[in-house]
């Protein structure tokens, strides 16, 4: 029986979508069935993360109001075998669909066989969030070391257990090693220290994110990619393996070794 | 008869009333229903004249006839809707007949027509022309570069365009045996 999981955080900007891509590409590259939606109604970018976006005939709002069956909406990404996408309307709202409607979404994507269901949920916690949790019994919580970031993710965090999606995830996003080593940034202690939930994953600020998204091919098959790694750690967690956390030591440039060189010599 | 999802347009502007203007040419035995159709759509009828007469013909009102002339695809093709402006993501632009838009459709947007779609700006968008079936129905664009183009039930994705920003290169996209080919427009 397939799993059903929403990939959240409150706050936009964190990493939602570009996380819900790289999953479910890793999920697709370890030989599963894996089907991404996209619940972020109006404001659909998973698509244009995957590079599908031009294939879209059908999408979500269509799938629930009965235009099309299921499985013309799907659109199956050639590049990874056993990947398929959902993908949102552009020009409808969050309140083109209930609750309901996506938790027989989602029970008619078991059945047709999916591993995992991975569902890219909106930033807020009102109507489209609503959807995209309707249906999962599994959520993962993007944040990134900002205060913002993780009080917002605190309150998706309440509201999750709320409607009983019990023991969420936790993914740091953009951590900046540097800049926790300088006390600048939140470091990963801190986070899970006032989230207090398990930590699934720690993806690294890396520029090659920007570069893949922008390209549409998602960071996860770049083997040289650092963020790449961590995604590929995040999905072989999911799958129940044991993969301990990524080093982030970065190494240090030729700069900083020198200013490091002067200031010891003060 | 046109659905256009921006609710919040601007109708106070003066500039904007112009921008959106129903042209019926009426055609030899053009129904009565065509000819009030096109008076109804346009709201700002003081302004304009929508309804220009080409011929001093009488026209056949005739039930019979009425309903041939309705059934007929010229009658669409003679009904045309002007357009001025941008239609951004998740703009819609739908009319029964043809569309002629001065602007750029970006991508995210969709232009729908049941006739041909002429876009005197850069098309990024989704455009389907000839909604209704009808597969004679061409797009025109100044720069022709939509995500994805649907003539009739025949849907075509295009290639990433390498060509330059400012680079104006006027195309139209036809159907010719059941294939979608595209022209450069001389």
């Amino acid at each position: 029986m397939g799993e059903v999981i929403v990939i959240t955080s409150g706050k936009g900007g964190v990493g939602k979508t570009t996380t819900s891509a790289n999953i479910g590409c890793g999920l697709a590259i370890a030989g599963k069935k894996v089907a991404l939606v996209d619940a972020d109604i109006g404001l659909r970018n998973l698509d244009v993360v995957m590079g599908l976006e031009n294939r879209i005939v059908y999408d979500l709002v269509d799938v629930v109001e009965g235009n099309c069956k299921i499985k013309q909406a799907l659109i199956k990404d050639k590049r990874y075998a056993g990947l398929f996408l959902l993908p949102a309307a552009q020009t409808r709202d969050k309140n083109a669909v209930s609750p309901e409607q996506m938790q027989k979404l989602c029970e008619s994507l078991k059945e047709e066989g999916f591993d995992y269901i991975i569902i890219d949920c909106p930033a807020g916690i009102e109507q489209g969030f609503k959807n995209a949790i309707a249906g999962a019994n599994r959520a993962l919580v993007v944040t990134t070391p900002e205060v913002s970031a993780v009080r917002d993710a605190d309150r998706i965090i309440g509201l999750l257990e709320a409607n009983e999606i019990n023991n969420p995830n936790l993914i740091i996003n953009r951590l900046r090693v540097d800049m926790v080593k300088r006390g600048d940034m939140m470091s990963i202690d801190d986070v899970t220290e006032i989230l207090a939930i398990d930590i699934i994953g720690v993806v690294p600020d890396d520029e090659s994110i920007v570069i893949t998204t922008n390209k549409g091919e998602p960071a996860v098959n770049d083997a040289t990619s650092k963020a790449g790694q961590a995604y590929r750690n995040i999905t072989q967690r999911i799958l129940g393996e044991d993969v301990p956390l990524m080093d982030f030591e970065v190494e240090e440039s030729f700069i900083d070794k020198l200013k490091k060189l002067f200031r010891h010599s003060n | 008869m046109i659905i256009f999802s921006n609710e919040n347009e601007n109708t106070s502007d003066i500039a904007d009333n112009c921008d959106e203007i129903e042209i019926s040419v009426a055609q030899v035995g053009d129904s009565m229903e065509n000819i009030i159709e096109a008076a109804e759509v346009k709201e700002n009828a003081e302004k304009t004249e929508p309804i220009i007469s080409l011929t001093d013909e009488p026209e056949i009102t005739t039930n019979k006839r009425i309903s041939e002339l309705v059934a007929t695809e010229f009658i669409k093709e003679h009904h045309a809707k002007f357009h001025k402006g941008n239609l951004r993501s998740g703009m819609v632009l739908e009319y029964d007949g043809s569309i002629i838009l001065l602007g750029d459709v970006n991508p995210g947007a969709q232009i729908r027509a049941t006739g041909n779609i002429i876009v005197l700006g850069t098309l990024k968008g989704v455009a389907h022309a000839g909604a209704n079936g009808e597969r004679d129905a061409y797009v025109f664009a100044l720069k022709l570069a939509p995500v994805q183009l649907r003539i009739a039930d025949i849907i075509t994705r295009f290639p990433e365009s390498s060509n330059s920003k400012s680079n104006i290169n006027p195309e139209y996209a036809y159907v010719e045996d059941g294939t979608v080919f595209v022209s450069t427009f001389e």
